[in-house]
């Protein structure tokens, strides 16, 4: 028990200086794409300038962000995989989000909430280059035709939303599970936390 | 022309059209094409670029009479040659080829920017570049294929119907130049009323089919062209049946709210979550927590 | 144009034939669409293409081009056998009636008189048979053999239905339908009118072809009414212009004749062109040509000409012969040209046979360039690889270009087609140091005069004596060279109101006397911009000034019968109404006559009438006959083998060998022009580089098939000059036509290549054609020449 406090390495270097970017030029993609979205919210695009600069940088944003996010994905791919464990975690979805921690079954690096997450991820991401490139005037949208960028339109800012969403419950989550977040930010969560959240992530550990 | 006589703006949530001083005023006005009197003869699309200080590239011939070979950013109105067998005679229509009008403006809708585009009362759609971020939602949501984003500044451009010359009572440009008439300029009532004599006597004089091409599916339109045969507006390179796309109809009346819904209701659930659930702390890392541990084992001993 | 644009809108059909109005023409045009519209006209269009004109006509008819005179002619067959000739006006107005010398005679397409030594004829007996004083014979009951309905009659004869579609390759059906249709307006309240321009007068027998038209109007009876005439659409702004002040070579300003050595003095000039009245009260307005000629020579050289010098008579250049441009390319390469001055032309560019322009120019000394722009002329002598592949070490040529201003760099008037002078405003400052047409021509005559003062010189005395008292001498204004123009009465020192003020004793001055009227002491009256038109027919006789006096519609005596009252009540011109002349044209006749003695509409022929023969006016003869191309599809005359092509046509030594055989080149080559581009100076402007960009040649499907050609592919098009290659359009709008059974093809080819202009580079198109001219006005055949293609590698 004396080791509670130990804390392990949960997100390396280069990830979480991937993940924080990602943070930032994803805030100022995001921030630029609603402010296109939602009219009334135009005045977002203020935070690079004017509306024409907005819409000059948002796919250029979007690019990197894409990217980064790419090789993140790569990188957390081995421990985003389905596994045994995922089904019952899932059945006591219920419990955890009630915070019932005698009643969730013990799952691995991520669980599968987070996993699903990283689904999606995937999907935007694939979405968002392919969309956003199609409708990237004046440079490639000239080269499909004026429907087919329009459903392109539809589909990326629908995808936009969807990510929202699922930004909003990630951030939620990250901020609710309390160490997570720190986590993030210097790489270590404590045995403790692991063993809390993540019991199994332990056990790959302790097999070192 | 005057703020108020605009009826519609894009990028706007607002649902009733900003208050109008002067309702009743302003009569709409329409472009009229007579292709059956046009010797398609470009004099338009000169005048056009004259006016306007447009000047497109010098292209190469494209197998047609027709250069340039597409509306772009200096070139806003395009004529468009067919020869087009009927009943085993051959004939060449010339298409002038400008922004519609519409009355229901697919590009107004699909607009990202407030104010960017306009519908003045008098029916002109007309853009404002000073607004206008370059987007292309209303080059993708326009059913004629209209609007064209420049390379130089970024900035959607298309047939503006003069709207400055109409604004101190002159003609549209291209009108005012063609060299036979074929282009008219008037209210919209005086257009139809026209119209219909022109497409009355054109039957007389043999085309069975003549009509007037002004689409139902964008409201009409305030440009509005007379066919030798309206059953075939694809022969002049129009579309049949064009419409506001639905890709832009649900982007703008049903993801918007919906998305807003979504977003507000996970945010609102992730409040609720926090408030009724709220912090998930791992004791152990608390601070204090071996302190008060140490104490506890302490006092025990 | 015997009327002008504005009356377009009064007729009932349009023919546009030899002629692409809605393309040349596109804002006059308008009329034409003004007519249909609210006048419910039809227009016809007969051309080898189907063309812009066609687009918007209601019927139109292929044919093959250097085919119309068999067209027309069959066409006066067809309206003399179906009867649709308008009697009464035939009988008062034409020469029909009249009874033609018995030595007249047509035989195997030559007429009486034609000299296989010179190729030329002798005209005497294309001429009336006269009575004892000297008065045509005429027969008012056109039975008589000779008299020239009958003669017309037999002369046509030969052109039936078929045998002109087999000519003409016009479906008989097409064919027979335009008769019909133009025939329809033979009565009195119907008009027909004739749009024409190089369709007609680019052939070996351009000036028959248009005579022949003329014809038809006379026969239907639409000559000097609302919404008829002969209307030719000039083709340079000012060509009309041009055309008054003495276009050809052979001419003085006004029509006047320039004199000819045989000429030897005043006297006898004034004999040889002062035409005597061929019938009894007949007007005969030539008779005038003592007071005109007399007047322009107080013009040229004001005091110095006197009654006892013959007014400088002797100063006039007498000519010895033709010297049209083609001729004196001709020269040039002959080695007999030395210097040469090209002013507002692209010689290089628009004269026929390129190879040919260029070896001439090559063989100068010195050649001055007064232009607006820097043209493929200029540097005619520069390489400029395929496009002008010329040896530059070995052209001498030394080449001066002075820059000029172009037409809204300065004020003054332009005669339009309708010959209204119309006058413009100055309306920008010429660019760097570029000078004016007349700036630059005075300075180079006071530097002559200078030269002849100081130095001396062989005959200084024209130079010496010419007029030249311009407030600014070496910058005459616009305005008074319009006043010269105009006239003065030299005791008063008043501007004329009126020709018929011009004396020939030297009292008068007048530079041009049909122009007289344009700037009187009432001021310019081209100038004025009145539009109304009270009558609503387009008669607005406050607007500019149309010569002459004002006369909006020529020969319009016509269109009232010969008792004065209007043929057609609803197109009253004038009337002889409460024993005087009333109405809303300037009459074209002694209005002080009443209407029997008057009804002589056509005042400038000796006898009055409208020529249906044409005695010694023209030179291939006084009938239209039909010639092949000098290079035919077809190879010989189906009518007359022996004489195929115009037998006194413009011709050069050497020239003949320069033609191609239907063997080598099968195909009809016809250049035109397009509405996107003028002529070839606008392929320097970029608004009309965009809207037609490069050069290109149409051809239709089933050749393109047969040669493996597709639209937008590159083509070489070679006749026996030379050859162009450019990109070919396939289109429905050629179609191979039916010749003597035989498919033939046309490629058309639009004229406006260049390669020194805003447009893609292309070859000039007169590397293709020939030199060989009318026989009357030397007008080169771009019409109608031999032509082969390939698909060739692009460039
Ligand atoms: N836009 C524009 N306007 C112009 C000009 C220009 O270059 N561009 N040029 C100006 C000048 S200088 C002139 S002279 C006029 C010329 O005016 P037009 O004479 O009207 O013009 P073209 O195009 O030379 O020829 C007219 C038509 O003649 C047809 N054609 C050829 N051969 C024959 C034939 O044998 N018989 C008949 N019936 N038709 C034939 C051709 O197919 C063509 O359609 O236009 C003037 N206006
Ligand atoms: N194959 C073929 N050849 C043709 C014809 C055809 O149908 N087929 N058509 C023929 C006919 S009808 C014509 S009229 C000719 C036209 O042939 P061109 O007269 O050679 O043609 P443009 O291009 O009109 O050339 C006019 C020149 O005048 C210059 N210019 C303009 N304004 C002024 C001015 O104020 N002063 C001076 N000094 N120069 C000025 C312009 O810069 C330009 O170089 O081509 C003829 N050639
Ligand atoms: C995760 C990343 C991204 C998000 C969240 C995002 C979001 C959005 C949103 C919400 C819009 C507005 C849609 C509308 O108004 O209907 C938009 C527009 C657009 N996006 Fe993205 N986008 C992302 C990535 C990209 C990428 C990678 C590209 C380019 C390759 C791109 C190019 C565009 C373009 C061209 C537009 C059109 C508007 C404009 O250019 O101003 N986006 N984006
Ligand atoms: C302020 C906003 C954000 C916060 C506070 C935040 C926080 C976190 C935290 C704490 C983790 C670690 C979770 C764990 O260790 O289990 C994490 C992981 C991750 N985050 Fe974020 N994040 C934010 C925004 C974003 C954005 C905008 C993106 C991408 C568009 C993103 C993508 C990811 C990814 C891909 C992971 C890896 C975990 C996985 O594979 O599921 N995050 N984030
Ligand atoms: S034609 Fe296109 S650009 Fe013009 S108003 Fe209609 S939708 Fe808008
Ligand atoms: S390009 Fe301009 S005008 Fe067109 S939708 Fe975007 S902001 Fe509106
Ligand atoms: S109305 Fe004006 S802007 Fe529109 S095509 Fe005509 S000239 Fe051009
Ligand atoms: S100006 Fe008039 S006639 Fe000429 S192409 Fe345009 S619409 Fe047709
Ligand atoms: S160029 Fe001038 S003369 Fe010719 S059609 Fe145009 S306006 Fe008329
Ligand atoms: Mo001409």
């Amino acid at each position: 028990m004396s080791n509670n406090k130990e804390l392990i390495v949960r997100h390396k270097l280069i990830d979480r200086l991937c993940h924080w970017t990602i943070v930032f030029v994803g805030l100022v993609t995001f921030l630029t794409g609603f402010s296109f979205f939602f009219p009334s919210f135009q005045w977002l695009s203020g935070i690079v300038g004017t509306p024409q600069l907005a819409k000059i940088m948002h796919p250029f944003f979007g690019i990197v962000m894409v990217a980064l996010l790419a090789v993140m994905l790569m990188r957390y791919y081995g421990h985003n995989k389905w596994n045994k464990y995922d089904l019952p975690w899932m059945k006591a979805v219920v419990w955890v989000l009630l915070q019932k921690e005698d009643n969730i079954p013990p799952v691995g690096h991520y669980n599968p909430g987070q996993k699903m997450l990283f689904r999606s991820f995937v999907i935007f991401v694939i979405a968002f280059i392919v969309t956003g490139i199609m409708m990237w005037q004046p440079y490639f949208a000239p080269m499909f035709a004026p429907e087919t960028v329009n459903w392109a339109t539809l589909i990326h800012s629908a995808c936009g939303i969807l990510m929202l969403i699922a930004l909003v419950v990630h951030v939620w989550m990250a901020c609710w599970i309390e160490g997570s977040i720190t986590g993030m930010l210097y790489g270590k969560v404590s045995k403790a936390w692991a063993r809390k959240h993540h019991p199994m992530m332990l056990e790959d550990h302790e097999d070192k | 022309m005057a703020s108020q006589d605009i009826i519609r703006r894009s990028g706007t949530t607002d649902i009733t059209p900003s208050a109008q001083a002067r309702t009743g005023a302003v009569k709409e006005v329409t472009k009229l094409f007579d292709a059956t009197k046009c010797t398609g003869c470009k004099a338009c699309q000169v005048a056009c670029s004259e006016w306007n200080d447009l000047r497109d590239e010098v292209g190469t011939f494209q197998g047609s009479y027709q250069n340039p070979m597409q509306l772009s950013p200096e070139s806003w109105n395009i004529m468009q040659y067919h020869e087009v067998m009927d009943d085993n005679k051959l004939r060449w229509q010339f298409t002038h080829t400008a922004c519609m009008h519409c009355a229901d403006p697919a590009c107004l809708k699909a607009c990202s920017t407030g104010g960017a585009i306009v519908q003045h009362a008098n029916g002109t759609v007309d853009f404002d570049s000073d607004k206008c971020i370059g987007c292309g939602y209303c080059a993708s949501a326009c059913p004629f294929n209209v609007p064209k984003i420049s390379k130089t500044d970024n900035k959607a451009y298309k047939c503006t119907l003069c709207s400055d010359r109409l604004a101190v009572g002159l003609e549209p440009s291209c009108v005012k130049t063609c060299t036979v008439g074929a282009l008219r300029f008037g209210t919209r009532e005086d257009m139809l009323f026209y119209a219909e004599k022109r497409v009355a006597q054109l039957k007389e004089r043999g085309h069975k089919n003549a009509g007037l091409y002004n689409p139902d599916g964008v409201g009409g339109t305030h440009y509005m062209m007379i066919l030798h045969d309206i059953n075939k507006p694809e022969t002049y390179g129009m579309p049949a049946d064009p419409v506001v796309p639905a890709a832009t109809e649900i982007r703008q009346d049903w993801l918007k709210p919906l998305g807003t819904a979504g977003l507000l209701a996970t945010a609102g659930f992730a409040l609720m979550h926090r408030i009724a659930v709220g912090r998930n702390i791992v004791e152990e890392d608390q601070p204090g927590y071996v302190d008060a541990a140490a104490e506890t084992e302490e006092d025990k001993q | 144009m015997t009327n002008h644009w504005a009356d377009m809108k009064n007729t009932d059909l349009a023919i546009v034939m030899g002629g692409n109005a809605a393309e040349a023409h596109p804002v006059g045009f308008g009329w034409v669409t003004e007519a249909m519209e609210h006048n419910n006209a039809r227009l016809i269009v007969v051309d080898p293409r189907f063309n812009r004109s066609a687009a918007v006509a209601d019927t139109y008819a292929p044919l093959r081009s250097g085919t119309d005179i068999a067209f027309l002619l069959g066409m006066i067959r067809y309206l003399l056998e179906k009867k649709q000739i308008n009697v009464e006006y035939v009988k008062a107005y034409t020469n029909a009636p009249f009874i033609v010398r018995e030595d007249f005679d047509f035989n195997e397409g030559l007429f009486s008189g034609f000299d296989d030594t010179t190729n030329t004829y002798d005209q005497s007996s294309w001429f009336y048979e006269l009575d004892d004083d000297g008065y045509a014979k005429v027969d008012p009951t056109m039975t008589h053999p000779r008299c020239v309905l009958n003669l017309l009659k037999k002369h046509v004869d030969r052109y039936d239905p078929d045998t002109v579609s087999s000519i003409t390759g016009t479906p008989k059906e097409a064919y027979l339908d335009v008769c019909q249709q133009i025939g329809a307006t033979h009565v009195d309240n119907k008009a027909a009118t004739f749009l024409y321009a190089l369709g007609w007068t680019q052939h070996s027998v351009g000036a028959q072809n248009i005579r022949t038209m003329a014809m038809i109007q006379l026969l239907l009876g639409n000559m000097g009414i609302m919404g008829g005439g002969v209307n030719a659409l000039r083709g340079h702004s000012n060509v009309q212009g041009a055309t008054d002040l003495a276009l050809l070579c052979q001419g003085l300003p006004g029509y006047l004749k320039l004199p000819n050595d045989a000429d030897i003095n005043l006297e006898a000039y004034l004999n040889h062109y002062t035409p005597k009245a061929l019938r009894p009260g007949s007007t005969n307005y030539w008779h005038n040509t003592p007071a005109f000629t007399v007047s322009l020579l107080k013009s040229f050289y004001g005091e110095h000409a006197t009654a006892a010098n013959d007014f400088g008579y002797d100063w006039l250049p007498k000519w010895d012969q033709q010297y049209d441009i083609s001729k004196q390319i001709d020269m040039m390469v002959h080695g007999e040209v030395h210097g040469y001055f090209i002013q507002g032309i692209n010689t290089l560019n628009s004269q026929p046979d390129k190879q040919k322009v260029s070896k001439g120019l090559s063989n100068l000394k010195f050649l001055v360039i007064l232009d607006a722009l820097a043209n493929e002329t200029s540097s005619f002598w520069r390489n400029a690889g395929q496009f002008n592949d010329v040896d530059t070490a070995n052209i001498q040529t030394e080449v001066f270009r002075l820059p000029t201003t172009c037409f809204a760099e300065e004020s003054g008037s332009i005669a339009n087609s309708g010959r209204w002078l119309q006058w413009h405003f100055k309306g920008a400052n010429p660019p760097g140091e570029a000078m004016s047409d007349p700036a630059i021509l005075s300075g180079i005559m006071l530097e002559l005069k200078r030269l002849y003062r100081e130095e001396g010189g062989r005959l200084p005395e024209p130079i010496e004596a010419i007029k030249w008292d311009y407030a600014i001498e070496h910058e005459p204004s616009s305005e008074e060279i319009a006043k010269e123009m105009n006239g003065y009465d030299l005791t008063t020192g008043k501007l004329l109101n009126s020709f018929s003020e011009l004396k020939a004793d030297g009292s008068t001055a007048c530079g041009i006397w049909i122009y007289t009227g344009q700037w009187t002491e009432e001021g310019n009256m081209m100038a004025r911009r009145d539009n109304s038109d009270p009558s609503g027919k387009g008669i607005t006789p406050n607007w500019s000034f149309a010569w002459p006096a004002n006369r909006r519609i020529l020969y319009n005596r016509a269109s009232c019968d010969v008792h004065g009252k209007p043929r057609d009540p609803s197109r009253v011109l004038l009337e002889y109404k409460e024993g005087k002349w009333q109405g809303i044209d300037v009459p074209d006749f002694n209005a002080k006559l009443n209407a029997e003695d008057s009804a002589h509409p056509f005042i400038m022929q000796a006898d009055g009438t409208g020529h249906l023969f044409a005695l010694r006016q023209l030179k291939d003869g006084p009938f239209p006959e039909h010639y092949e191309p000098f290079e035919s599809p077809i190879g010989s005359n189906p009518l007359h083998p022996k004489v195929t092509n115009n037998p006194v046509a413009r011709m050069f030594q050497g020239l003949r060998e320069s033609f191609g055989t239907s063997e080598e080149f099968p195909y009809v080559g016809t250049t035109y022009s397009m509405t996107e581009h003028f002529n070839n100076w606008t392929t320097h402007c970029r608004l009309a580089a965009i809207t037609q960009p490069q050069h290109f040649i149409e051809i239709d499907e089933t050749l393109a098939a047969e040669k493996g050609i597709a639209n937008g592919d590159w083509v070489k098009v070679t006749s026996k000059r030379s050859h162009i290659i450019t990109k070919a359009y396939v289109t429905k709008r050629l179609q191979p036509m039916l010749v003597q059974g035989k498919k033939v093809h046309t490629i058309g080819i639009p004229r406006h290549g260049s390669y020194e202009a805003l447009t893609q580079k292309s070859y000039i198109v007169n590397e293709l054609t020939s030199a060989v001219g009318d026989a009357n006005t030397q007008t080169p055949e771009y019409k109608a020449f031999l032509v082969n293609i390939a698909k060739a590698e692009g460039f």
